[in-house]
């Protein structure tokens, strides 16, 4: 098997602990997994990220009491940069394999006492960009996850976040609304990227006022 | 198949349980379609793998059973068989030992030849004999090496032995011959140029000939581990490919192509021109598998490598499954691999080679025990010297200087030389280590139960080293301990007793092991004589009477009661305490040391007690009477100490070589004398075991302790028939082979049951 993300021969390892492993090979390299940085542990309790003691914008965040706490799996680096860039803007779909055993054991990791009923809520796209992307990239996220996604939010305007500035993006209007009925009572919001949490704290705000009681974020990169 | 090729291996060997219906085969091989099917749908196996896996423990489930060929109808005299020779086990001055087979039954036949040939024989010749065809001798006593079951696990039922030269003839030869041929050639040159121990260390380690090694080394040797640095491997190969590899790259400046194509070839004709060894051409192969990988360009899994050399060689050649070299050599060439992660954790040199020195110990102890019944737990300490010094240095001095016999023959002088000395340094400190340090554990034959879990446990083990879980690691290093101490104390812990008489041939020996092991008593322990009828041989010692000890799990002996001094009686004294630890000699009052066995009680370690008739001793809290000599009788025979004792409320009468007229005093003086079981006296001769006696003490049982074909023609027909008309059960050593009865303590009774069916 070739590494999904360099493309080369994978160097399969059998020792005395992976001999009668039930577990799938990893579909990426030992080189590309090394060149990922995982948070170990979180030096900011509310964003979940290891590089910065204090985060001026979780204090406001935390004020606002939307959600408990985002944790991610990886640094947003370079290598992650480029490799989150050619799975969701080059529609390189089957590198979401790359990420499903961390994303999984992440989620297990970070949230030890979550209940078992939680739903997931991944963040929706415009219809517009869902069509010339062809798959909503923290959709596909949710689904590496033992928990089941439900889709309560809709994405009103389709602008698209990468190209705004901080200031552009904590300014905005809430780009979402309640689709659904009723909410689930405690929920995890799936994202590609955590980068000022405007996005998953709009997503937050409308699951909030519809009741739902507990709600943490769970992305890729921070 | 990609780094999956183990699960080949694990297939073959399920297909191997399926082919000896061993216990629980099916079980084995249900499980194993089940664990299939779960690898299936977590997508760990594709279909196909699957299938092909299948297919092979199928297929192996056949190829296994060595024994498909037409049953030979004739079995005796002059019988005509010709063929090709496939292999030569053993050539010497004395003894040409080589396997036939026969072109019209495909059989495999093995031919003794008991002359020095001279013509030698070739593999792959067409060979005619004639002979008398009968079957290979089976084991006759618990613990002894049974040569028919052995060749029959090659696939080799029957055998001839020849000793006149017009009993065979053969012509031709094939590659593999005229390999074998050149092979003899250097070897006979080597012992031309050469010093006796030089040549014979370089022919053990570059030819794998250690024929002309010394008995005493090789003994060491085995007592230590360390066969396996005689036995050719990978270790040898890679020294000698590394040096070859050097020259053709260094010195001849050949391209790295050129070489790979070289060494490859090499590798090919290297294994047969070595003896032909599993474990050489398991180096061998791997080696070239590797380099095979390099022109490919592929990233190497040596695993695969590893599992493809053990299917392709189990392919040609099944038999091997049952060698012992084999198996030594995958299981410890497979678990180094595994250990890969936990050697590279290891960080220094040092730490990674006493941890491989101890994980070669642990892997095999099962396989070593179930052989030889013992395993000397400081070997590792010495196997990590010992390896060190035959890698660095003495395998390459080997190497070294059989190039230079080829190429400088002037400098030999030298080499030699360093080679006796190096040679002499080192015997010098293994015997040194072996006269202070060796305390083999005896452990007895181990049942599947324990050898189940202790591979059990070691995997965890090494799962947990690997995980660096050192607590883990710890506890489950005291689990297999606890392992291999509940093995230890069974027998302890056994409410049962055994008596058994062993089957020596024409001399005796009883062993008396108590319940709960509480005293191991030998009544007797004979030897025989070589063919002259005049030497005394260890033998019977050696083959029989060790080999049973060790397989019951004794190392020590509360008592040996010797009825008299005859040679068939304790001439494998002296040998028993070299090797076990005795803590009383009884004998009769009148014995005397026979001049030729040095009293071996001089060292004053052992008691020496001496009883006479009316005297009880006692052993291990289990009382013996003796009943004879009541008084000196200037007879050596009849001066036996006879013995009576109660095993489950059962008496028995052990008798030595007394003759009728001091049986007739023994019933006279005990006339309340009632035996359940006699030891019938002096191997069943007509002048013992009178027809008064036997009416007096009624016993229910005989067994009679004698040699097969005999000189003296025992035992007696007279015997026989007074045995008989008393409506005796007899057991015969000649015929029943080693004769048992096992006893529960608070039972009255017991059963006897007798080795050969």
């Amino acid at each position: 098997m070739n590494c999904l993300i360099c493309d080369k021969q994978i160097e399969v390892e059998i020792t005395w602990t992976t001999l009668f492993n039930l577990k799938q090979q990893p579909p990426i390299c030992r080189t590309c997994t090394n060149q990922f940085a995982k948070i170990s542990t979180p030096t900011c309790e509310y964003c979940g990220r290891d590089d910065k003691q204090t985060c001026t914008d979780c204090a406001r965040w935390q004020k606002r009491d939307l959600m408990t706490m985002n944790r991610s799996v990886y640094r947003y680096n370079e290598f992650l940069k480029e490799t989150i860039t050619r799975f969701k803007y080059r529609g390189d779909y089957a590198l979401v394999e790359a990420f499903a055993d961390v994303f999984a054991d992440g989620v297990k990791n970070c949230f030890p006492t979550i209940p078992a009923e939680t739903k997931l809520v991944p963040i929706p796209l415009s219809d517009e960009r869902l069509r010339s992307r062809a798959f909503n990239q923290a959709e596909a996220l949710a689904s590496l996850l033992p928990y089941q996604t439900v889709s309560v939010l809709k994405r009103t305007t389709g602008e698209k976040q990468a190209k705004k500035n901080r200031r552009a993006r904590l300014a905005m209007e809430n780009p979402f609304e309640l689709s659904a009925e009723t909410v689930p009572a405690s929920v995890i919001i799936i994202d590609d990227i955590y980068t000022t949490g405007a996005t998953i704290h709009h997503a937050a705000k409308i699951l909030q006022d519809a009741g739902c009681e507990q709600i943490v974020s769970f992305t890729l990169a921070r | 198949m990609r780094g999956k090729g183990y699960f080949l291996v694990i297939s073959l060997l399920v297909g191997y349980y399926l082919a000896n219906q061993l216990i629980l085969s099916f079980a084995i091989a249900l499980v194993w379609l089940v664990v299939l099917l779960i690898y299936y749908q977590r997508k760990r196996l594709e279909l196909i793998e699957c299938l092909v896996l299948v297919g092979l423990t199928l297929f192996f489930s056949q190829h296994f059973i060595l024994d498909q060929f037409d049953r030979l109808e004739e079995l005796g005299n002059d019988v005509v068989i010709s063929g090709k020779v496939t292999a030569i086990t053993k050539q010497s001055d004395q003894q040409t030992t080589f396997i036939l087979r026969d072109s019209a039954s495909k059989q495999l036949i093995q031919i003794n030849q008991f002359l020095s040939s001279s013509v030698p024989l070739r593999v792959g010749a067409r060979c005619q004999v004639t002979g008398e065809m009968n079957f290979p001798t089976n084991a006759t006593n618990p613990g002894q090496f049974d040569f028919q079951s052995y060749l029959a696990d090659q696939g080799i039922d029957y055998q001839i032995n020849l000793n006149q030269s017009n009993q065979l003839q053969c012509t031709g030869t094939n590659l593999a011959g005229r390999l074998n041929h050149l092979r003899d050639q250097q070897m006979n040159r080597l012992d031309q140029r050469m010093s006796e121990t030089s040549a014979s260390w370089i022919k053990s380690l570059i030819f794998g000939d250690r024929s002309e090694l010394d008995d005493q080394v090789q003994d060491l040797f085995e007592r230590w581990h360390l066969t396996h640095l005689l036995a050719i491997s990978g270790l040898h190969v890679s020294i000698i490919v590394a040096i070859l590899h050097f020259i053709c790259i260094y010195l001849c400046r050949l391209t790295k192509e050129t070489t790979y194509q070289l060494l490859i070839t090499f590798l090919l004709i290297y294994p047969i021109l070595a003896g032909g060894a599993p474990s050489i051409w398991r180096a061998a192969l791997v080696t070239i598998c590797n380099y095979l990988a390099w022109y490919q360009r592929d990233r190497i899994i040596s695993i695969d490598f590893l599992s493809l050399a053990f299917v392709l060689l189990l392919f040609l050649k099944p038999e091997w499954i049952n060698h012992l070299g084999f198996q030594f050599s995958f299981l410890i060439s497979f678990s180094l691999l595994l250990s890969k992660k936990i050697l590279i954790q290891l960080k220094t040199k040092f730490a990674q080679m006493v941890f491989i020195s101890l994980l070669c110990m642990v892997m095999i102890i099962p396989i070593q025990v179930n052989a030889f019944y013992l395993f000397n737990p400081i070997s590792f300490i010495i196997n990590l010297v010992v390896t060190f010094y035959f890698s660095s240095f003495f395998i390459p001095l080997i190497f070294f200087g059989y190039l230079v016999s080829l190429l400088f023959p002037p400098l030999l002088v030298l080499i030699e030389f360093l080679i006796e000395l190096s040679n002499q340094l080192f015997i010098t400190l293994i015997q040194f280590v072996d006269t202070y340090l060796y305390y083999p554990i005896v452990t007895g034959k181990l049942s599947p139960l324990i050898i189940t879990l202790y591979y059990l446990c070691l995997f965890y083990l090494l799962v947990q080293f690997e995980k660096r879980q050192f607590n883990k690691v710890i506890s489950s290093f005291i689990l297999l301990i606890m392992i291999i101490v509940t093995n230890q104390i069974t027998p302890y812990l056994s409410p049962y007793g055994k008596v058994t008489v062993l089957d020596l041939g024409q001399a005796n020996s009883l062993i008396i092991e108590l319940p709960h092991r509480k005293a191991v008593v030998i009544y007797d322990v004979g030897a025989t004589l070589a063919n002259d009828y005049t030497t005394p041989t260890d033998r019977a010692y050696q083959q029989i009477i060790k080999p049973f000890l060790y397989q019951a799990g004794i190392n020590k002996i509360d008592a040996v009661i010797l009825s008299h001094e005859d040679h068939d009686h304790l001439g494998s004294l002296p040998y028993l305490l070299e090797d076990f630890t005795v803590q009383t000699v009884i004998t009769s009052a009148y014995f005397e040391w026979p001049e030729l066995l040095l009293n071996p009680l001089k060292t004053g370690l052992i008691e020496h007690q001496r009883v006479k008739a009316g005297e009880s001793f006692s052993i291990g809290s289990h009382d013996f009477y003796s009943l004879n000599p009541s008084r000196d009788w200037r007879n050596t025979n009849d001066n036996s100490l006879v013995i009576e004792t109660r095993f489950a409320d059962q008496s028995w009468l052990l008798t030595g070589d007394i003759s009728a007229h001091v049986e007739e005093t023994i019933v006279k003086n005990n006339p309340q004398l009632a035996i359940d079981t006699l030891v019938v006296a002096h191997h069943g001769s007509a002048t013992s075991t009178s027809q008064l006696f036997l009416t007096q003490i009624a016993p229910n049982q005989a067994i009679i302790p004698v040699g097969r074909n005999n000189f003296f023609n025992h035992p007696s027909e007279i015997v026989l028939n007074r045995l008989t008309d008393q409506g005796l059960k007899i057991y015969r050593t000649d015929q029943d082979g080693a004769i048992q009865f096992i006893f529960h303590k608070n039972q009255r009774g017991g059963t006897f049951s007798t080795h050969l069916p």
